[in-house]
């Protein structure tokens, strides 16, 4: 196996992509949970400063201001408010503050009073006779407790990062070991093990459908390699027969001196070889058909005469046999398709059942119309076909009886069914009892045939629809 | 007769021409396509046999040529396609018959035939005899030495078509494809039960036969 440099696998490239989006979202938490912290913390101090200097601005006179401010600096309850009075030529009355241009309202004084030169929370307010007072609240718990979120926040990402990338390297190992196992199971289907499958595990994710669509996708696969593998089988068995006859004719023909027996042997050699030829023209017939190309030369034909007028051919042919063949044909049934072909579809059938019936059947061939559409049935008295056989009988080269010797090559009712998929007939095979029935259902929308009915049986109310 | 064939096989040409002249028929043959447009041009025959895949020019498009050019000798088409799609363009191109290859040699000269005659018939009156057996296909009216016979209308077909070429071999397959417009072998005995239709009604009742079959070819129609 090739080694891909490591940015190049999805591993590697997944991991880093898991480790960004973690980080960053910590980040994003972290900062926002500081900020929110100092906030609320900062919040809390100015409240402290306001009731400080609103408990001190009432106090008149001016006097009994600066007894309360000496007294409160040395008071503990105090210590951690520093204070400023000073008179309108900046001369400090009371406090242990210098004294400063007057600032109305909120702002931050260096008081340099704590352990660091930070800004303090202050408040100042103008007294009346140009007076000033200020309180400033010793502000380093706040800095401190902002040092220490961020602190924290180091700490966490420094523990973190280890951690996402451990996640982010365990949930893509994760991930892309399934798509391997897919891969691998892969890999030995294309060196042909067909059986193979990708394995899938109990929960309903993207992954197991992923496997499920492979292993169907594979299930079809397999199915039509076997058919192939089978109809190439069959074709090979089904041409020795006549070859090898052939083969044996012409070794009699060149080792018999006699002329006279020739002309037999070279009928027989010729018959024999038709035998193939019509094998092949079958199949390529079937394939052609199958194929699918050939809707083009679709037309708008006279289904019932073309019932009726088969039904009466072969009426002879049956009757030369012995067997009688009835129809029943409703009129004016247009359909939409190929005029030999649809032929062909039907001959095979009636042939069929005029093939494999005894002297004195019954065959029946009619073509009606009941609430779901038009249908077709080619029916018969015979001895019918089993049921495990009804779904094979329209498979290449499949004979129900090998030992009858019937004529025929096994390709007529496969012709048939390719057909009937071409026009988008469905095509069902029931029990006659005794006997088979081969049931044709037209279609009736639009798409590779129309069925159209001129007459209509009354009591069916039916899209008005134009019989051209 | 005289028959040009354009076919690129050797050996299928040696087959054909060994089979016309043994038929008392001459033949010409050329292996391509503008080659044989060349010389159906340039001489006059009875009929053409021209194979579908040539090289140079194919079947279709020398057929086409001719056509155009106002030559209308028949051309039958020889082909390793059988499919309806290729029957169907050939015919359209200006070919008045096709057939299959492979194909057995009484067939191929019985279409022949049966095409040189077309040709050169007139327009007849509509009243086709066959020894004391005359045929109206005006009035649909048969008789047999003055004796009416009735016919189904397929089976005045068969009969009608069998008298056009009295004389000549008819195959199953042509009577197949000229009756029934059945482009495939059935596997039943179709053609064979009708033409025993026919006799029992045109033949049995008499005592000369005129319907006689050809073995392993077909049928034909003569007051021999």
């Amino acid at each position: 196996m090739r080694v891909s440099p490591l940015f190049r696998t999805a591993l590697f490239r997944l991991s880093l992509l898991h480790v960004a989006v973690f980080l960053s979202s910590v980040l994003i938490v972290a900062i926002g949970g500081s900020f929110l912290v100092s906030l609320v913390l900062e919040k809390e101090f100015r409240d402290e400063v306001a009731t400080e200097i609103d408990s001190l601005a009432t106090l008149t006179p001016l006097e009994r201001l600066a007894d309360e401010i000496r007294k409160r600096e040395k008071d503990g309850e105090h210590h951690k408010f520093h204070y400023l009075l000073q008179s309108p030529e900046r001369q400090v009355i009371a406090g242990n503050l210098r004294a400063m241009s007057p600032v109305q309202g909120w702002t931050r004084v260096v008081t340099s009073k704590g352990d660091a030169d930070e800004p303090e929370i202050s408040n100042g307010r103008l007294l009346s006779a140009g007076n000033f007072l200020l309180v400033t609240r010793d502000s380093e718990s706040l800095y401190e407790s902002q040092d220490f979120i961020f602190q924290m926040l180091g700490w966490g990402l420094g523990l973190a990062l280890p951690l996402a990338i451990a996640g982010g390297i365990a949930t893509s190992f994760a991930t892309l070991r399934r798509i391997e196992t897919i891969n691998r199971a892969t890999i030995k289907i294309r060196r042909g093990d067909m059986k193979e499958r990708v394995p899938v595990s109990d929960v309903d994710d993207e992954f197991n459908r992923l496997a499920q669509n492979i292993n169907a996708m594979l299930d079809g696969l397999e199915e039509l390699t076997e058919r192939i593998r089978q109809v190439t089988n069959d074709i090979a068995h089904d041409l020795r027969t006549p070859l090898s006859r052939l083969r044996q004719d012409l070794e009699r023909a060149q080792q018999e001196p006699q002329a006279q027996t020739h002309d037999a042997l070279i009928e027989r050699s010729i018959a024999s070889i038709d035998e193939v030829l019509d094998t092949f023209s079958s199949l390529l017939r079937i394939s052609q058909i199958e194929s699918g190309s050939g809707q083009a030369r679709f037309s708008l034909l006279d289904l019932s005469s073309l019932f009726r007028e088969l039904a009466d051919t072969f009426a002879m042919v049956a009757e030369e046999s012995g067997k009688a063949l009835n129809c029943t044909v409703l009129d004016g049934v247009q359909f939409r398709g190929d005029k030999t072909l649809l032929k062909q579809m039907i001959v095979n059938l009636i042939e069929n059942s005029i093939q494999h019936t005894p002297p004195g059947a019954n065959i029946s061939v009619e073509l009606a119309r009941n609430q779901l559409g038009v249908y077709a049935v080619i029916a018969d008295t015979g001895p019918g076909v089993p049921e495990w056989a009804r779904e094979k009988i329209f498979r290449r080269f499949f004979r129900l009886d090998e030992s009858r010797g019937s004529r025929g090559n096994g390709l007529g009712l496969s012709l048939v069914a390719a057909i009937a998929k071409h026009h988008g007939i469905a095509l069902t095979v029931t029990d006659n009892g005794p006997g088979l029935r081969t049931v044709l259902r037209f279609p009736e929308t639009a798409g590779a045939g129309e069925p159209i009915v001129a007459s209509r049986p009354p009591g069916l109310s039916l899209q008005p629809r134009k019989a051209g | 007769m005289k028959v040009l064939v354009i076919e690129d096989d050797a050996q299928t040409v040696s087959f054909l021409c060994g089979g016309l002249e043994r038929s008392g028929h001459a033949s010409d043959a050329v292996r391509t396509g503008p080659e044989g447009l060349h010389r159906a041009l340039a001489e006059n025959y009875d009929a053409l046999i021209v194979d579908r895949m040539l090289p140079g020019l194919d079947g279709v498009a020398v057929v086409k040529a001719l056509r155009s050019a106002g030559v209308n000798t028949p051309v039958l088409f020889l082909t390793a396609l059988d499919g309806v799609a290729d029957r169907v363009l050939g015919l359209d191109a200006g070919g008045d018959d096709y057939l299959v290859k492979p194909f057995a040699f009484s067939e191929l000269l019985a279409r022949l035939r049966a095409l040189y005659r077309r040709s050169t018939v007139s327009m007849d009156d509509g009243v086709l005899t066959v020894g004391d057996l005359v045929m109206d296909t005006r009035s649909w009216r048969v008789t047999r030495q003055q004796r009416r016979i009735d016919l189904q209308p397929r089976e005045f077909r068969l009969l009608e078509y069998l008298m056009r070429h009295a004389g000549e071999v008819v195959t199953r397959t042509m009577l197949l494809e000229k009756i029934w417009d059945f482009n495939f072998d059935p596997r039943t005995s179709v053609v064979e039960t009708h033409i025993s239709r026919i006799r029992a009604k045109i033949d049995r009742p008499f005592e000369v036969a005129l319907i006689r079959t050809i073995r392993g070819v077909g049928y034909t129609i003569d007051a021999r």
